[in-house]
């Protein structure tokens, strides 16, 4: 059993040690990998401190039974206080690098750093003001985050515990401290601290699309551009000057972010009956996040206003509640279902709509 | 000894974002970084490495080894379970 003086991380808490091992024995490769790196995990912080916890799943008032993540739980809203470290790689691998600019600090005049120390202090604001969550982890956490990561270096990613940001190499990126990738990235955090998606496969897909859908959010709440103003896209600006292409990826349009000599296709579907079957990319999960991202795109059409308000509300909730990292595209739908429901009551416009949205794009529920 | 390096996945999903590299090691001792670094046998010890389970958009690496009696070991490793310093050393390849 894991109890909560012997785990932090949310993922140790839902999914048992005996199903670890069984899934390390009997899953296929990838799945035994992943369970590998779990069980791990779990060797590795089991004399960690118990306040590490914090983010993890804890029981909902009065049900039994019923976890929810703690940043859901509080009913009083704490004081939320940004405190964002900027570092530099300089060009190396080393994390978290040099501490350039922590919370406060003047502009440096570097446009990476301050394009990085802005868009975090943005991205802090849109789960602040608009989802009452603090930080990352629901409890404050720093903002961590290295910009001139490594050489030439064409990626972005979260690490567990802090953001990394290449500058690219100019010719394919050009730069990736674009706000709706730093909100992308800031937010797989926030999916780890609201009790976790595998990367691997549909929940991998899950785990990214809603990257993708509170990144789009975090820039048309900068913005403050209602649905239709919006332009939808992941990435928007961030490709090299010769590529022909507006963005990485279109919650609009799966599919047509890019078309290039070098990069191909934008190969997003937007619908089940395109889902692609492949063990590239953790099982397509930059690529399948089409679908669930057309589906919010959808919703949104319908339900008009403002994204971070009501359909926001709606995948916020359904994140926090899910409480199943091995989640498919179909549980997800069902979790925001049962999210627009608590939200706005049974056959509301709210819960009508995303009915019908999640039918567009194959997924009955 | 020869050391190829191939990148692929990250943030964007897309192939061509990713890098290949190779090293032809013919004077190990002005090379010696990269002799000790790309051993098989400490790649074979990082492959069994475990990374953060939450970690998102790091990038995977294929690394082929082919040692001076011509054997060829190639490991597949994710971004986190290298080392920093064997980071450095593939961009400066
Ligand atoms: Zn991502």
């Amino acid at each position: 059993m894991c109890g909560p003086a012997q785990c932090h991380n949310p993922i140790h808490c839902i999914v048992p040690p005996h199903m670890l091992r069984v899934m390390a024995l009997r899953g296929d490769a990838s799945v035994q990998q992943m369970a590998r790196a779990l069980l791990h995990q779990n060797e590795e912080v089991r004399d960690e401190r118990a306040e590490r916890m914090t983010g993890g799943l804890v029981p909902e008032d009065g049900r039994s039974g019923l976890f929810v993540s703690s940043a859901l739980a509080r009913s009083v809203p704490d004081r939320h206080v940004c405190d964002r470290r900027i570092h530099d790689g300089e060009g190396k691998a080393a994390l978290p690098g040099r501490l350039v600019r922590g919370e406060g600090d003047a502009p440096t005049g570097d446009p990476e750093v301050d394009r990085a120390y802005d868009g975090a202090g943005t991205v802090f604001e849109l789960y602040s003001e608009a989802f009452g969550r603090n930080s990352l982890d629901g409890a404050g956490v720093p903002l961590t985050a290295t910009v001139h990561h490594r050489r030439n270096y064409n990626n972005a990613f979260w690490n567990g515990t802090q953001m990394a940001y290449g500058d690219g190499d100019q010719k394919i990126f050009r730069t990736f401290t674009e706000l709706s990738v730093i909100g992308h990235e800031m937010s797989h955090g926030v999916v780890q601290y609201s009790g976790g998606l595998l990367y691997q496969g549909q929940s991998g897909a899950l785990n990214e699309s809603v990257a993708d859908v509170f990144g789009t959010m975090t820039v048309q709440r900068k913005l403050d551009q209602d649905v239709y103003a919006a332009d939808w896209l992941v990435g928007a600006g961030i490709l090299g000057p010769d590529i022909n292409g507006r963005a990485l990826r279109s919650m609009k349009a799966p599919g047509t972010a890019y078309h290039d000599a070098l990069l191909g296709q934008d190969p997003q579907p937007y619908h089940m009956d395109l889902y692609v079957d492949t063990t590239d990319d953790n099982g397509g999960v930059h690529i399948n996040s089409g679908i669930p991202n057309h589906a919010f795109y959808l919703y949104c059409m319908y339900l008009g206003g403002n994204a971070w308000e009501r359909p926001g509300q709606v995948w916020y909730r359904a994140l926090q509640q899910i409480n199943n990292p091995m989640a498919t595209f179909h549980d997800w739908a069902a979790e925001t279902m049962d999210a627009a429901i608590a939200l706005f009551g049974a056959g509301s416009c709210e819960q009508v709509m995303l009915r019908r949205a999640w039918r567009l794009v194959g997924i009955a529920c | 000894m020869m050391i190829e390096v191939a990148s692929s996945g990250g943030f964007g999903g897309i192939a061509a974002g990713g890098m290949s590299k190779q090293l032809d090691v013919t004077d190990p001792s002005s090379q010696q970084p990269y002799c000790e670094t790309f051993d098989p046998d400490a790649l074979s010890r990082l492959a069994d490495k475990a990374g953060h389970p939450s970690a998102a958009d790091l990038q995977t690496y294929t690394i082929a080894v082919t040692d001076d009696d011509n054997r060829r070991h190639v490991f597949r490793l994710r971004e986190d379970a290298l080392p920093p310093e064997m980071l450095d050393l593939i961009d400066a390849m």
